[in-house]
């Protein structure tokens, strides 16, 4: 496991907020995609990662982004990312991600967006 | 102005690729480029070095990048070098919709974000004899930021 990262997740009806606190490089891949996982096969319909702590992505982490688009099209899941700064919002409309991901300025704006009530504490 | 040059040896590693961010972003700051601008720096010198480690020291600790920091006016370049086997750059840009349906090649946009980003790239590669990638950012180009000097 990498230290650069740290994750915590939060199952919201089926909605699960995957909230990431450090860098999202090539190190955390394992991580992330396990997180992922876990929750695509709770058969969720919406997965929303938190980068609100995320100071660091590269593109190694941009790729894992896109890997994680992929699998959630193949099974039909949405995949939106919230609290992303504004230079990494740039980054990812640069390389087209945000055709396939929805962006929100908040989890409780993404959440609002989908008629979930924000209660957004998140644990291990 | 006269030209004042850093130059940094990092191992050839991936996480060290921020040593390298941060001495970028603080020359910029003192040149009082605009915090976007210093934004888009951290990220071409970030990439710059992470294809150095994977392609030019091959993730070898003990092989270092090299990396030159040079003040000129109103320009900052940076250059990062390897020393590994050197290859043939296509200038291709990636597409997200051909990487969407290859599941194993989600990667390279290295070259496109740092072309994207800076105002001048150039790369030289020699075979056996390494890699340079050369970027640089113009002041003029950036729009000015407070600064500290």
């Amino acid at each position: 496991m990498s230290d650069e990262l740290k994750i915590f997740k939060k199952k919201l009806d089926d909605v699960g907020i995957v909230a990431l606190v450090g860098d999202v490089t090539s190190l955390s891949e394992e991580q992330i995609i396990k997180s992922y996982e876990e929750f695509a096969d709770d058969g969720l319909h919406l997965i929303i990662f938190d980068f609100a702590l995320v100071s660091y992505i590269n593109s190694s982490g941009i790729a894992i982004l896109i890997g994680i688009v992929n699998k959630a099209k193949q099974k039909g899941l949405t995949i939106s990312v919230a609290g992303l700064a504004p230079h990494f919002q740039k980054i990812f409309k640069m390389v087209g991600l945000t055709r396939f991901i929805q962006l929100h300025d908040s989890v409780e704006n993404a959440l609002n967006s989908k008629g979930v009530n924000p209660d957004v504490s998140v644990s291990n | 102005m006269s030209k004042s040059t850093i130059e940094l040896r990092i191992p050839g590693e991936l996480g060290y690729e921020k040593v390298a961010m941060e001495a970028a972003a603080t020359m910029a700051r003192k040149m009082k480029f605009s915090p976007e601008r210093i934004e888009d720096l951290r990220t071409a010198v970030s990439e710059a070095c992470i294809n150095a480690v994977e392609h030019g020291t091959k993730g070898d600790r003990r092989g270092k990048v090299a990396v030159a920091l040079t003040r000129d006016g109103k320009k900052l370049q940076i250059a990062v070098k390897d020393r590994g086997p050197g290859f043939t750059y296509e200038s291709e840009e990636p597409n997200i919709f051909e990487k969407l349906v290859d599941e194993g090649n989600t990667r390279g946009w290295g070259m496109f974000l740092i072309e994207n980003l800076v105002d001048e790239v150039e790369i030289t590669s020699k075979p056996d004899k390494g890699t340079t990638v050369r970027m640089v950012i113009h002041l003029d180009n950036a729009g000015e930021g407070p600064g500290d000097e």
